[in-house]
């Protein structure tokens, strides 16, 4: 086991170095000044080389790229010139806040999902399995921004009974919170649901049929009995699609949470991308690879634990 | 029915019901009576002891010309509001556009927004926007600075500062403490020296030459040549606490923000919410809110359920289509012109647009009634030129010459050597605040140029993007592979005249987009800069702006009508003719 984790935790350090100087390059690719945002509409072309030297992008790329590196091993993110903070500041109460909201989606996303999956497939081919297959193809088919706009207009505009934005109101207590969570969660789960619905009905339903099943059946033992072989069995794709969707919902999804304005990672990584924070960009897309990274090795971890010949495969 | 055929019709019937169940979904419930009644044009009846309401007047004329786009009550609830001091108390919560808290520095970002609501409600002014008045453009009035004079010399301008003044601290406000400012915008030996305050007041301060302090109630600043005006220059100068930034530091003063404005910090969180609450020793009174809370929404639906939940009582610029349904639901829809216009600004090195025929052949060829009648349900009026008919700076002699009229702009064509038209490509933004909707007007002038013969061909890029061609003008190789550029100018200060001079071609100087060059209009401007008696320098600047009207560098289209959306209950509001808001008297009917 300990060496399945070090084999795994030795592939990270490329995996991640390899995603920071891939987003270093395209952000220098990216068309657009910088520096624009940073300046007043009047500002000239010597303020612009003023800023430029302070910001250390008068610098060769190689150099700029060195030396961030440098600062990010020693936990120093930089500064971020258009919100005047420290980067590590930003990101950690923005991650916070995603996590929350990751937290709540996945929850919401995996519960319904794998109920509705293995409800699914416990009633394959009647009417029950048609409406959980349409409800898993809503989830993954629909934008969730529009199932975003559609809640607000529902329960915030028309019933008034939850707040459209924002992530505490004036209260600010943990029922704050909560009224606040509901629908972001919602709208970010849709996918999350149908994903994990369809992912955990064809698994089951794969797995029921193989032939370890027949001689389980075949020993007498019960329904009850048979499904618990089945499902942990069937565990490991379900696991992985989860795994894979906790990453997502970590990285932050952008366009819920600027409609929601839920001060989360997408929203700081949307912003940054629209004022050219280098810094703030590549810091951002530095922690979602690496909460990506660990949150798959965890589960890859687990997964070995559920079904230990998994061990050997890496 | 087979079992695939089945699940389509399911998937295709529940997709159906809920279209329906959105499109039928109840509005948002009207106003009480009481409220609505609020709304409408008569005056508001005074409170026991407090002075008459005045009633509510027309819009004084010579001021913002309403063009035929119908205004509708708005107008009228506007001023009802406006002279409803009749109360005090209450907590304002504003939807902003602005996707982030704007950093409350000196300045602070998020554009005009951030100046708007945090700007000059915790800071003030060296002199301050006069905005507590709706009839007439806001000029600069007393500030920090109760008065001031240009001496003899026409370099040195001699301030009188406001005694009795404190900052948010409780420190007192001196002329040691405005020094301290300015060195920490000016002087880089200085120990308190911020850089990046220093590049955004630069531009406010690119005539100064020097300053001092004269005695305990005086300072000097002295500018490099003659420069009229500096008042409007120094409206943009705003003061923060010494004290403050000695104790914390230039790079964590945002965190604990400190000026003398009037309302205080009270709550600070980033990327969620800054609370204010009213300063009680303001110089200026006392502001009637309990408090203020602003909270970025950048997206105009979530401002629009914001407002109609009650969750917040102030909008900016909601989705155009809901503003019928807001109106008729009591909300009080606030419009007025103010010195933002929607411009393009031309390649003036190139063909077609080096022959000032071309210029003014399309200056008739767009269609501005239709754009803000049918387009943006008047939530703009046309464009003729830099400013609206009633600001000082708008030339009567060109008055409204660029009318719609396709027939002349084909016989300028024709008289400039395309009979047949012509083909350019303009480029605009995708967004970008202020920029109003460049998609669908962009669409709506290609249609009108293509009527008479122009075929263009439209270029989104993201707004970062058109702030680089801007700030690089129309003499750069990048900026000169497009004919055009649709822009939105801020005009509220003479600089938007001298923008237009040769000295303000990058990349020596900035922002002459256009590389706009004629030693007529170099000369007027000039001659106003260089003016100190008031009448005159507005007759220079008339004059030069209508010669700019006549050589078209740009093509004007709209100017917009400042969109924001009110519950009835917020009382007090005056909306001047600006990008900026006093909010000292507003208040919250209960």
């Amino acid at each position: 086991m300990l060496a399945f984790v070090a084999r795994r935790l030795a592939m990270v350090p490329p995996a991640l170095i390899g995603v920071s100087v891939m987003i270093f390059i395209l952000l220098q690719v990216l068309p657009g000044d910088p520096l624009a945002g940073l300046l007043a509409p009047d500002a000239t072309e010597a303020d612009r080389q003023e800023l430029a030297v302070r910001m250390g992008l008068a610098d060769p790329l190689p150099v700029q790229y060195v030396l961030w590196l440098g600062n990010v091993l020693q936990g120093d993110l930089g500064w971020s010139f258009s919100r005047r903070r420290p980067i590590v500041e930003l990101i950690g109460t923005a991650f916070g806040n995603t996590v929350i909201l990751a937290a709540a989606s996945a929850i919401i996303g995996l519960t319904v999902g794998i109920t509705l999956g293995l409800v699914s497939a416990l009633v394959r081919g009647s009417f029950a399995d048609k409406v959980i297959s349409m409800i898993a193809m809503f989830g993954l088919s629909v934008p969730n921004y529009w199932v975003a706009i559609l809640l607000i207009i529902v329960f915030s505009a028309t019933l008034q009974w939850l707040p459209a934005a924002g992530m505490y109101g004036p209260d600010g207590d943990f029922p704050d919170l909560l009224k606040h969570l509901v629908m972001p969660a919602l709208a970010t789960s849709a996918v999350t649901i149908g994903l994990t619905a369809r992912t955990t009905r064809a698994s089951i339903i794969e797995t029921h049929g193989e032939d370890f099943v027949l001689l389980l059946q075949a020993k007498g033992l019960t329904g009850l009995q048979i499904l618990c072989h089945v499902l942990k069995n069937a565990a490991p794709p379900i696991m992985t699609v989860a795994g894979l969707q906790i990453g997502f919902l970590l990285g932050g999804t952008v366009l819920v949470e600027t409609i929601f304005s839920w001060p989360g990672l997408g929203q700081l990584i949307f912003q940054a991308i629209a004022s050219r924070d280098l810094r703030l960009i590549q810091a951002a897309v530095l922690v979602i690879a690496v909460t990506f990274v660990t949150v798959n090795l965890l589960i890859d971890i687990l997964q070995t634990l559920v079904n230990p010949r998994l061990r050997h495969a890496v | 029915m087979n079992v695939l055929a089945r699940s389509r019709w399911l998937t295709r019937a529940v997709f159906v019901l809920s279209i329906l169940a959105v499109a039928c979904a109840p509005q948002a419930p009207a106003p009480k009576p009481a409220e609505k009644a609020a709304a409408t044009s008569a005056p508001a009846q005074p409170a026991a002891g407090t002075k008459p309401a005045e009633a509510a007047k027309p819009a004084a004329s010579g001021k913002p010309a309403t063009s035929n786009v119908a205004m509708g009550p708005a107008i009228a609830g506007d001023e009802t509001i406006a002279k409803d001091r009749s109360g005090s108390g209450g907590t304002l919560t504003i939807a902003m556009s602005a996707g982030n808290i704007p950093y409350p520095n000196t300045p602070p970002n998020e554009g005009f927004e951030g100046r708007r609501f945090v700007g000059y409600q915790i800071y003030d002014g060296l002199l301050n926007w006069q905005l507590d008045q709706a009839e007439s453009v806001p000029q600069p009035g007393p500030g920090l600075a109760e008065s001031w004079k240009v001496e003899d010399d026409k370099l040195t301008w001699t301030f009188k500062l406001r005694q009795g003044v404190k900052f948010h601290d409780g420190s007192a406000l001196d002329v040691d403490a405005i020094i301290f400012n300015l060195d920490r915008m000016l002087n880089k030996e200085f120990e308190h020296y911020d850089p990046d305050v220093s590049l955004l007041n630069r531009s406010n301060l690119i005539a100064v030459d020097s300053y001092k302090k004269v005695d305990e109630t005086t300072f000097q600043i002295k500018t490099k040549y003659p420069f009229s005006i500096m008042p409007y220059e120094m409206c943009f100068i705003t003061i923060a606490s010494p004290t403050t930034i000695k104790k914390v530091g230039n790079k964590e003063y945002i965190k604990t923000p400190v000026g003398t404005g009037p309302f205080k910090v009270t709550k600070y969180v980033d990327g969620q919410v800054l609370e204010l609450e009213p300063n009680p020793d303001y110089w200026g009174g006392k502001p009637k809110l309990d408090k203020l809370i602003l909270r970025p929404m950048p997206d105009p639906a979530t401002r629009l359920a914001a407002l109609q939940s009650g969750e917040v009582q102030w909008a900016e610029v909601p989705p155009p289509d809901s503003v019928a349904q807001l109106r008729s639901s009591g909300f009080n829809v606030l419009l007025k012109q103010y010195p933002h216009t929607i411009l393009i600004f031309l390649n003036l090195n190139d063909p077609p647009f080096n022959n000032p025929k071309v210029r003014q052949a399309l200056q008739y060829a767009i269609d501005r009634d239709k754009m803000c009648n049918d387009l943006l349900n008047g939530l703009c009026v046309p464009s003729y030129q830099y400013w609206y008919e009633g600001h000082q700076w708008f030339n009567t002699g060109v008055g409204k010459k660029y009318g719609y009229d396709p027939a002349k702009a084909k016989t300028l064509l024709a008289e400039a050597g395309f009979p047949n038209g012509v083909s350019i490509n303009v480029t605009y933004p995708t967004g970008g605040s202020g920029n109003m909707w460049p998609q669908p007007m962009m669409e709506l002038l290609q249609a009108n140029f293509k009527a008479v013969g122009v075929d263009m061909q439209i270029t989104p890029l993201e707004w970062n993007n058109i702030l680089t061609l801007y700030r690089a003008s129309f003499d750069s190789p990048d900026t000169r592979k497009y004919h055009g550029m649709f822009f939105s100018v801020a005009s509220l200060a003479p600089t938007s005249i001298t923008n237009f001079t040769q000295s303000r071609i990058p990349p020596a100087g900035c922002c002459n987009a256009a590389a706009y060059k004629s030693d007529a209009f170099e000369k007027l401007a000039q001659q106003g800069v260089e003016e100190f008696d008031k009448a005159k320098q507005d007759a220079f600047f008339n004059q030069a702006m209508g010669v700019e009207a006549e050589d078209s560098p740009t093509l004007f289209v709209v100017h917009d009508l400042n969109l924001r959306v009110l519950s009835p209950k917020v009382r007090g509001f005056v909306m001047a003719q600006s990008w900026f808001a006093d909010l000292k008297n507003v208040w919250i009917q209960k």
